[in-house]
């Protein structure tokens, strides 16, 4: 690496070169004897500080010297200038000569409280008192930014520049991961804004249901289409609650699909609204039948966990013969008529009218049982 | 890989060139109309197809677009996170320079999958670099190119940057130091917020 320029340096006063000694596991101290300047000390650790016997600061690193902005350190008393907490309270050099080679969790007083740092102290040769060396641990983003250190505060065996890399790069990722959240959240409503598919009952919807519908009266088809609404769905919901209305309309869904033949359009518009569309059915009788059957089916009780729920159904039924070519708000509109002639007249019926005729209501001889 | 790149290209062309283009060419290179997925893996074809037909598009060299798009990561706002983990690396262009064997371990500190270029930086003294970009996609080398360049003009330095294709897709990057404060660079630090 390039030397960085002294100047960059806060001054340091002279000092006694301190040797300072491994902990030595089995090692003699004698081995080592190191004549270090404070200046040389402090581009290795930056956050060190020698202390004298009595515990105040001979020397401090110059990332150490940030932690005061505007105070002179040198000179005063270790245990003002930092709070030593665990695992023990330490506030006197006694203390902190038998914590000594022991990780120290401390927290510096001033400007950089709150901080969490953590140390080590060793023994300096002959009683001349302690080397103590800090780092911020964890917390170096907030001591970056609290105060407003550079890459030049840390040794470059440090592993600073390394977290606060890895925390930008992964905030940046996950700002894409969010953003690639969001896109596909985006991409399942307009999926779903664009499905064919009820996704309660899984029969057709809305959506599919006009564009059948559309196909039949573009071509002129013959077919019929029936309107169904249930009757005491709201109380269903009310006594007990939505998910036994869903269950309801998947029941319902089901007595539909039994009674249709494959080639009919099934679906439901929303709520608890269905249509059928049957191509080539227009015979009234056996339409009458056929709703006739499904009111039957509705009207039996539906148990759900411990209860049941009882509803009913209403239909309204248009019959288009062949060749009309009709616009399919007008069918709709016809067989909603019906629908509202049905439950007008007591709910639990099935009435139908034939399009493109005196308009005839049709309706059978006798009102159906209701359960 | 090539998420981020395709992305990157996209972004670049849009907001220098405009959708318009951006959209013909997509379309002519058969890429998703929606646009590429940063985090999702592609085909190298892709790359190469949505690069010939921004070219054809736009009129310009693949080079020159490669290289502006890196310059374009560097320098625009959508991408400072890019510039700032850069900056990361060094006090000044030099250390930055030396801190560039270390990016690939670096971009996967955050993306373990991707693919990083290994490089190689050899200091032949006075102000005078070699950088060996080796990578599968030679595309990769140029982008890198329009950075370095970029990434000078951020620390304030002046510098030239020659390149010439290596061994095997390598890219042999010339650089020669000439004043490391040349001019005022932008202002960093290593916090976001104060």
């Amino acid at each position: 690496m390039t030397a960085r320029p002294a100047s960059h340096r806060p001054p340091h006063p002279p000092m006694a070169q301190a040797p300072a000694e491994p902990a030595g596991q089995g090692m003699p101290r004698a081995l080592v004897g190191l004549h270090v300047s404070a200046c040389e000390l402090g581009r290795i650790m930056p956050m060190h500080t020698i202390l004298t016997p009595e515990g105040h600061v001979l020397s401090a690193g110059p990332t150490l010297l940030r932690l005061f902005p505007g105070e002179t350190i040198l000179g005063k008393s270790f245990f003002g200038l930092f709070e030593l907490r665990a695992p023990v309270w330490i506030t006197d050099m006694a203390g902190l000569t038998s914590r000594c080679f022991h990780k120290l969790r401390l927290s510096p007083r001033g400007p950089g409280a709150g901080l969490r740092m953590r140390g080590i102290a060793v023994p300096l040769d002959d009683g001349k008192g302690l080397l103590v060396n800090l780092s911020f641990g964890i917390d170096v983003m907030r001591a970056v930014r609290k105060m407003q250190l550079t890459d030049m505060d840390f040794a470059p065996t440090d592993l600073a520049m390394e977290l606060l890399y890895a925390v930008e790069a992964n905030a940046a990722v996950r700002g894409e991961m969010r953003e690639l959240s969001r896109r596909l959240v985006g991409a399942r409503l307009q999926a779903q804004e664009e499905a064919q598919t009820d996704p309660l009952t899984g029969l057709k919807n809305r959506r599919a249901c006009d564009s059948f519908l559309s196909r039949l009266c573009r071509e002129g088809a013959s077919f019929s289409l029936m309107q169904i609404d249930l009757d005491y769905f709201k109380q269903v919901n009310d006594r007990l609650g939505h998910a036994a209305g869903d269950h309801v309309l998947r029941h319902v869904a089901g007595v539909l699909q039994s009674q249709a033949r494959v080639q009919d359009c099934l679906a439901r518009l929303g709520g608890d609204e269905f249509t059928v569309i049957l191509p080539g059915l227009t015979d009234p009788a056996r339409l009458l039948a056929m709703g006739e059957r499904m009111i039957d089916l509705v009207n039996r009780p539906i148990p759900f966990q411990d209860d049941h729920c009882d509803v009913s159904a209403s239909i309204g039924f248009a019959i288009v013969p062949e060749g009309l070519r009709l616009d399919p708000n007008e069918v709709l509109g016809e067989a909603d008529t019906m629908l509202y002639a049905a439950k007008g007249a007591g709910r639990g019926r099935v009435m139908g009218t034939r399009l493109g005729e005196p308009a005839e209501p049709i309706e059978p001889a006798a009102p159906p049982p209701t359960g | 890989m090539y998420g981020l790149f395709l992305r990157a290209l996209q972004s670049y062309v849009c907001v220098t060139f405009g959708a318009e283009p951006l959209a013909r060419a997509m379309a002519a290179a058969g890429a998703p109309p929606e646009g590429f997925e940063p985090l999702l893996r592609y085909e190298r074809q892709t790359l190469r197809n949505v690069l010939h037909q921004v070219s054809t598009q736009l009129g310009r060299p693949e080079e020159g677009i490669l290289e502006d798009l890196g310059t374009f990561i560097i320098t625009d706002a959508g991408y400072s996170a890019t510039r700032r983990l850069l900056r990361f690396g060094g006090a000044n262009f030099a250390e930055f320079l030396y801190s560039l064997e270390e990016l690939p371990d670096r971009v996967r500190l955050a993306l373990p999958d991707e693919d990083v270029p290994i490089l190689h930086l050899t200091d032949l003294g006075e102000g005078q670099y070699q950088l060996v970009c080796e990578t599968g996609c030679a595309e990769l080398g140029v982008v890198l190119l329009g950075m370095l360049r970029a990434m000078a003009d951020d620390y304030g330095a002046l510098v030239t940057i020659e390149a010439e294709p290596g061994m095997e897709g390598a890219m042999i990057l010339s650089i020669r130091l000439l004043d490391p404060r040349f001019a005022e660079g932008r202002r960093f630090e290593l916090s976001t917020t104060g």
